[in-house]
């Protein structure tokens, strides 16, 4: 059963590729105009940029106008456009979007804290806990989409499942930041809190959390990179209840509706660049010791 | 399972007759292992956990015995290492010369850098339906995907490489009479190898992950396939197979990945960076 029957695009609602390119060249000249008057929002090397990026649209756009290649299996611009607007107008995107980003911070959260947690466990506590380190290691090398299978098994379908996997994509590279962080403690400033009569877990809050917060940021950047890889595998197998933009993706596949294919992934690359600034916005947060 | 608890009781003596012998870590890490097994041997030999959800060591192994006589492992290891090895070869060929071109030229980087970064941020199975329609099920598509997965990493390390090369050490191959051939052959090229080497570890980590998901969406072979097909079937220790599997084999392609990059990076003060996989 497929979710994606919509009501087909209208002749009148699909941006004909005259308009789209008038549409790109007025962006392209407010671009312009916005790079003379605000040199530093909008720079130079920024514009060089754009201008490949508009160069690509364009013929991109005139490829399928001129049926270079079938249209139906690469579907202009302009379409994919129209449709995204047509999407978001009827409100069915907002419902698929929430679901992903649901699910990959549902799993971000649960990673970050469990892998601070568990990697100063194996790395601070070294004494009592490093016997963890080698089944960590044995299901670190199994990557997270071989767990899908055992989590459909155990969670049932739904989102559990897709949490659990996403959750071991995001868990294992923070884990490692964090416990790589504590290898860089500096030894003297340990031994200062230790003479200043501190003990082992002023140590934890005053020198080791300030430190590892760097690495497990580095981490979380890794880590939300996979964590965007395995949501959309969970959902192309369509492991959470038939939501998210990796259904759309696949469901609209299986109907060979290319143009929404298109949608959903330009859609998970932007959702991708904007969580990697997010977790970039945090660098500074925190000063670091060195 | 009687010969799990001989093996438990024999390194115990082991361990007390002589401390140098077995070591404390040692002995502490392989203690769990067995504790474990005995323990997911017994909760399911006593209906503990039903032997759908978890399935108990023995039948695993004894599954995998079966398949590799018949030969069905094989073939789909085979089929795995066919396309992690054709995509990755594909990418290492394509990235590294465009690493080090826009490496060396890194004005010309500014004008790709937006359109780079979109394709970099898009995960590579959302590509995958698409690569379906454009390939066709079969081999292309996964390649295809597997392609994309290791590009950007040894890319964007290649590139970084490049960059950090030190002016002095080209400026003195300069003095000396050298052109940009020479520069390349004895400055650029031994910096950069390092780096290179850290983006094709990390590569090599997102397309490990890359292939399993492209086989479990979108293949007729290989042990992603093998891992659907028995959840498909309630078939749990067929599961179990196909993820100890792709385990040795990550493991065995990671070990020696790091034995290649220490061979490299023994010129290299502080080499052997530190990596997240």
């Amino acid at each position: 059963m497929h979710g994606t029957v919509f009501p087909p695009l209208e002749i009148g609602e699909v941006l004909s590729t005259v308009h789209f390119l008038e549409i790109l060249s007025a962006i392209f000249l407010i671009l312009t105009v916005l790079n003379r008057l605000l040199p530093h929002i909008v720079s130079a090397s920024l514009m060089k940029g754009l201008a490949v990026l508009g160069g690509i649209i364009v013929s991109w756009e005139l490829i399928s106008f001129y049926e270079i290649i079938n249209p139906v299996l690469l579907p202009p611009p302009s379409r994919v456009v129209s449709l995204m607007a047509h999407l978001w107008s009827i409100g069915f995107l907002q419902t698929q979007i929430y679901s992903t980003v649901y699910k990959i911070t549902y799993a971000f959260t649960l990673a970050l804290v469990s892998g601070v947690t568990i990697g100063i466990m194996i790395s601070y506590f070294s004494n009592t806990f490093s016997f963890l380190e080698s089944f960590l290691n044995a299901i670190r090398v199994v990557p997270a989409p071989a767990w899908l299978a055992l989590a459909i098994l155990w969670f049932g379908i739904g989102h559990a499942s897709a949490i659990f996997i996403i959750w071991l994509g995001i868990f294992f590279p923070i884990l490692l930041s964090a416990v790589a962080g504590v290898a860089k403690v500096e030894q003297v400033q340990v031994e200062t809190v230790l003479t200043f009569g501190g003990d082992k877990y002023d140590v934890l809050l005053e020198v080791v959390l300030p430190v590892i917060y760097h690495h497990v940021l580095t981490g979380a950047r890794i880590g939300i990179g996979i964590g965007w890889i395995t949501v959309v595998t969970a959902e192309l197998v369509s492991v959470s209840a038939n939501s998210g933009l990796g259904w759309m993706i696949n469901d609209s596949r299986i109907l060979l509706d290319i143009t929404t294919v298109m949608v959903g992934m330009f859609l998970i690359g932007f959702l991708g660049i904007v969580s990697d600034a997010i977790i970039n916005r945090f660098e500074g947060l925190v000063p670091g010791w060195d | 399972m009687a010969a799990l608890v001989a093996v438990m009781i024999v390194v115990t003596v082991l361990r007390a007759s002589s401390q140098d012998l077995v070591g404390a870590k040692f002995y502490r890490v392989l203690m769990a292992w067995l504790i474990f097994f005995v323990f997911a041997e017994g909760t399911i030999y006593y209906g503990v956990f039903k032997s759908i959800l978890l399935a108990p060591p023995t039948a695993v192994i004894h599954r995998a015995m079966f398949y590799l006589e018949k030969g069905y492992l094989q073939i789909n290891i085979a089929s795995t290492m066919f396309r992690f090895i054709s995509g990755f070869f594909i990418a290492l060929t394509l990235a590294a010369p465009l690493g080090l071109l826009f490496g060396v030229y890194d004005k010309a980087y500014e004008w790709i850098a937006p359109a780079s970064n979109f394709l970099r941020m898009t995960p590579p199975p959302a590509i995958l339906p698409f690569a379906i329609i454009m390939f066709g099920i079969g081999e292309a598509p996964a390649v295809f995907v597997i392609t994309v997965g290791c590009f950007f990493p040894i890319f964007l390390a290649t590139m970084r490489g490049v960059r950090e090369v030190e002016t002095i050490h080209k400026e003195v191959v300069q003095t000396m009479g050298g052109d940009q051939m020479d520069v390349l052959k004895h400055v650029i090229l031994p910096s950069a190898l390092p780096s290179v080497m850290t983006g094709v570890r990390i590569g090599f980590g997102i397309g490990w992950l890359v292939l399993v998901a492209s086989e479990i969406v979108a293949a007729d072979s290989g042990l992603g396939f093998m891992i659907q097909g028995g959840r498909m079937r309630l078939d749990t220790p067929t599961v179990f197979v196909g993820m100890a599997t792709i385990c040795i084999l990550g493991l065995t392609m990671d070990m020696f990945l790091k034995q290649l990059e220490k061979y490299v990076t023994v010129r290299k003060k502080g080499g052997g960076e530190y990596i997240y996989y």
